[in-house]
């Protein structure tokens, strides 16, 4: 999987604290990932219900890789959120804590 | 010093005169097939091939002539590209930067965008993968936004595309146009779109290819030797 160094360069550092799924608006399954500075990245998933399980004090993220459908973060102590997201482009979201844009794919 | 006689003189110059004739027959030549070859792709490409019928139903409703010449403008197949936006608002768009924030296309998923409109031989500078509602106007990557927008056709084309983008952002952020509206009149008809907020039948002199951002680009410069070479 290729490098996805715009996310990486936004979510480097941050601390994913909660996962959870949801239906949005369109009808969409989705994963929300709160991060410790209250940011939130959306991923819409391929699959409804398939959000990664959070591995237990893994740490910030270290780096981002995305290549087709696939998405995932690497985290400093050696686990990784894996996505599976509906589109290869426009599936990914994060706002800041204060509710600004940040990224979108 | 020796100079030649005056035969072998004549001789020379007319033979330089024969070559230099021959250069500019093999110059014309090439120019031509070029264009020929142009054509016979944007024909391919827009006149006959899949899809292209939706262009041309939505020309007539335009009251566009349509004429044989497949060099006329295409507009995106509403079945492929209905357009797709992100959940963002105003309030998002209008941070300048904003759509820098948001990641460029992939070069595989234009590659799908150029097959799914028939698009399989095209030349630099001919098409850009345009977002039907653009970037700044809360478009989405997805390829159900995605179009090969041309520079090449006339009077339509993707520089004009981009005035309206600009205007339609500008009436958003600064004159309080509703977002949605601006969002769907782009992805229904950016034609008739172009002609209610310029107020004009056909695109002004200035959105042509020198106009608005485009200047010192190159890409103009481009676009126009391609248009001549037709």
């Amino acid at each position: 999987m290729h490098a996805n160094r715009m996310l990486t360069g936004v979510l480097r550092g941050r601390r994913p604290v909660t996962v959870t799924t949801a239906r949005d608006a369109a009808g969409h399954d989705e994963a929300v990932v709160t991060f410790d500075d209250g940011s939130r990245m959306t991923v819409l998933l391929a699959d409804p219900g398939a959000a990664p399980v959070l591995p237990a004090d893994a740490g910030a993220v270290r780096k981002v890789r995305q290549q087709d459908l696939d998405l995932a973060l690497d985290l400093e102590r050696g686990g990784t959120l894996a996505f599976r997201t509906a589109e290869e482009t426009s599936s990914v979201l994060v706002r800041a804590g204060d509710g600004t844009f940040e990224y979108s794919d | 010093m020796r100079h030649a006689p005056r035969g072998r003189r004549g001789r020379i110059n007319i033979g330089l005169a024969v070559a230099l004739v021959a250069l500019v027959l093999v110059a014309g030549l090439i120019l031509w097939w070029n264009g020929r070859a142009i054509r016979q792709e944007v024909a391919r490409t827009t006149g006959t091939g899949p899809g292209a019928p939706t262009a041309q139903d939505t020309l007539r409703q335009h009251g566009t002539p349509v004429s044989p010449d497949p060099l006329q403008p295409f507009l995106p197949d509403p079945a492929k590209t209905p357009g797709a936006t992100l959940p963002v608002t105003a309030a998002d768009i209008c941070v300048p930067g904003y759509a820098r924030k948001v990641r460029n296309v992939p070069s595989s998923v234009k590659k799908k965008v150029y097959l799914s409109y028939g698009i399989t031989n095209r030349r630099p500078r001919q098409y850009e993968v345009d977002h039907l509602i653009s970037l700044q106007l809360g478009g989405s990557n997805s390829i159900r936004n995605l179009w090969p927008e041309s520079y090449l056709t006339e009077p339509w084309n993707a520089y004009v595309k981009d005035a309206l983008e600009n205007e339609l952002h500008r009436r958003v952020c600064k004159e309080g146009l509703d977002l949605a509206t601006a969002q769907r009149e782009i992805a229904t008809d950016w034609i008739a779109a172009y002609r209610k907020y310029f107020r004009t039948d056909r695109p002004l002199p200035r959105h042509d290819a020198i106009g608005e951002g485009r200047a010192g680009s190159g890409r103009e410069d481009e676009a126009e030797g391609l248009r001549r070479a037709r």
